[in-house]
């Protein structure tokens, strides 16, 4: 019996199948996409963004599979696209949610938007796009933030992992993680805040939509739509001389 | 392909953590393959866990406790009990364990806490921790008394214990919690030590002891329930990860232990002698289990500093002898094929464990034994390899 185990038993335990990582290059910028994810996003070597992209979760914070029915691509030197759309279907049942979804990678900007619409109503913890934060370059580095009614605050990104949110309600934020490299985070379409994933061994600080502090799990109803987007800009020289 | 550099850097500042497993007490059966285990691993500690509020709980653990009693292993209880009248259970638990058995130390969690607040959030309104910890010190005062948490870092985070009212202080990780796919796990490893920086700031001085952690979740507190796994896929709050039977997984332990003994953590319980978590079950030894078998022998050793050039690889090593004799072992946290070259030290023997070997480690509980010949220098992806070898530079360099 044991000499038909299969290489992916032999690695990882199992022979499910996984999501198929595509490496891209635009200038000095590199990342992977995985799925509906960006990640790994290298500014001249030096990783800038974790990832970035959208998750569904269930009603127990467990997270969805996310179907995909379409995907295009258009790449070249300057830009990246990928255009993709499909569904959520929870175990034993129909299609509830549909999602599309286009990130866009140019060498001074990448941006990501999605739109949700629920077929029936759709009960989550959270759904829509989030990015994590690296820690290199982050922790206990200053950070400053503009909330949604216009006032700022200069922070830091926690050093000892931080209990509770470091920062609510984030329309934009910018902070250097390497020297001569600034990056200018906007958030759109639902109130976002930011969490130390630390507390769960991540390598990360997340930045999501909606609120703990909302009620949890909450329903999107039948035929409810929600559009989100988060885009960050490249400011500095490190961006282009490698 | 770059050849990884694993150089020796003389003696490290901080010692081997003690290496543990856990034991669910609710799911141990008639006790015989955990005590086999029990028995191969021969391990530091083990962490009971049990739920005082289920029926038969005492029976199953004063069996537990008779398993436990037949080795030399040290004991310590992660015990659960009713949020308003915890007397009862603390009364009887002390009943079954003080004239019967040896008991280092116990960690007594309000059942509420099973779950997790936000800090703002509304919190239970029965005991609280801290005064089930105060209770447990009155009716098991020989007894070390823990603060913390027997699941993650998160919940120890959001309730912190006061200073000075515990005598160590536990939790446990699961890299799963947000994200399971493999980089996601691998990547966990990065936060490693910065959980455990600020893990032995809430200890205060006193011994830090992470329970049982594997790449499984063996409990949500964030929504009720695990994610149902019956194929055993790559899903987030899982305690059926298929990792766990995987070479992945042995190549995490290893990266884990290593950043517990780089932070300093006193004690640590990695996977578990039965389910859900166990490292072995019906004679087929997962490669977790022979990481762990390994590392337990690194008790009393003198640890030894190896730097890599890449972190792809992730060395841990200890003097044998005191003297120039030393066992090193090495792990490819990649899918990539690594070339590495050892310097200041001639490799005397060598065992890999990697898809290869897979097979025959399946079935030999003896597998991970430096056997007497040359080494490739390569480990193929998630590849384990120990390693003897002499210094040829100054032990105390």
């Amino acid at each position: 019996m044991t000499a038909e185990i299969s290489l992916p038993q032999r690695l990882y335990g199992t022979d499910q199948a996984v999501t198929a990582a595509l490496s891209v290059t635009v200038g000095s910028l590199a990342f992977r996409v995985e799925g509906q994810q960006l990640r790994t996003l290298r500014v001249s070597g030096f990783e800038v963004l974790r990832s970035v992209g959208l998750v569904i979760r269930d009603e127990f914070w467990g997270t969805y599979s996310l179907q995909q029915h379409s995907c295009e691509i258009q790449a070249d030197d300057r830009l990246w696209r990928q255009v993709s759309e499909g569904v959520v279907t929870p175990e034993g049942q129909e299609p509830v949610l549909d999602w599309s979804l286009d990130m866009r990678v140019a060498e001074r900007e990448v941006s990501v938007s999605v739109r949700l619409q629920a077929r029936s109503a759709f009960t989550t913890c959270r759904a829509g796009l989030m990015v994590l934060h690296p820690l290199k370059g982050a922790v206990a580095m200053p950070v400053h933030v503009t909330h949604s009614d216009g006032q700022t605050q200069q922070g830091a990104f926690p050093d000892l992992i931080a209990p509770i949110q470091p920062f609510f309600d984030i329309k934009r934020l910018v902070h250097s993680p390497m020297p001569g490299l600034s990056l200018e985070w906007s958030f759109s379409g639902d109130v976002f805040e930011m969490e130390d994933q630390r507390n769960w061994s991540d390598a990360s600080f997340k930045t999501y939509n909606r609120p703990l502090a909302w009620p949890c799990p909450y329903i999107l109803d039948a035929g409810e739509t929600v559009e989100q987007c988060i885009s960050v800009k490249l400011i500095g020289q490190a961006q282009v001389h490698s | 392909m770059n050849t990884v550099s694993i150089q020796y850097a003389g003696p490290a500042l901080l010692g081997f953590p003690a290496l543990g497993q856990g034991l669910w007490v609710d799911r141990l059966n008639d006790g015989a393959e955990a005590l086999e285990i029990i028995d191969w691993l021969q391990s530091a500690h083990l962490e009971l866990l049990v739920d005082l509020r289920n029926d038969g709980a005492f029976d199953r653990l004063e069996q537990a406790l008779r398993v436990c009693a037949s080795s030399e292993t040290d004991i310590w209880l992660l015990v659960v009990v009713d949020d308003a009248q915890p007397h009862a259970q603390l009364r009887q638990l002390a009943g079954l364990i003080n004239e019967r058995f040896v008991i280092r130390g116990v960690l007594v969690t309000p059942a509420a806490y099973l779950e997790s607040y936000q800090p703002d959030g509304i919190w239970p309104c029965g005991m609280t921790p801290v005064e089930v910890a105060q209770l447990a010190r009155e009716y098991v005062p020989q007894v070390m008394i823990g603060a913390g948490v027997p699941t993650f870092f998160t919940e120890l985070n959001r309730c912190r214990p006061t200073p000075g009212s515990f005598d160590y202080l536990t939790h446990a990780t699961s890299p799963i919690v947000h994200a399971a796919d493999d980089a996601s796990i691998v990547e966990s490893l990065q936060a490693l030590p910065d959980v455990f920086r600020s893990g032995r700031a809430l200890a205060d001085g006193k011994p830090y002891r992470l329970t049982t952690s594997a790449v499984g979740a063996w409990r949500n507190p964030y929504g009720g329930q695990l994610t149902p796994n019956p194929q055993r896929e790559r899903l987030t709050l899982s305690d059926q990860d298929p990792r766990q039977r995987g070479l992945l997984a042995a190549v995490w332990t290893l990266a884990h232990y290593h950043a517990a003994q780089c932070s300093g953590v006193d004690a640590i319980a990695l996977w578990a002698v039965n389910e859900p978590f166990s490292v072995a079950s019906a004679q087929h030894y997962w490669p977790v289990f022979h990481v762990i078998k390994g590392l337990s022998l690194a008790r009393g050793r003198s640890a030894l500093v190896f730097e890599t050039s890449s972190p792809d690889i992730v060395a841990l090593g200890w003097s044998e002898d005191g003297g120039e004799n030393v066992r090193l072992w090495l792990g490819n946290l990649s899918c990539e094929l690594q070339t590495f070259e050892i310097i200041g030290a001639e490799v005397t023997g060598c065992t890999v464990l990697d898809q290869d070997s897979y097979v025959t480690a399946l079935s030999d509980p003896q597998f991970m034994q430096p056997a007497r010949e040359s080494p490739v220098p390569t480990l193929k992806a998630w590849a384990v390899a120990v390693i003897d070898c002499r210094l040829t530079v100054e032990p105390a360099l």
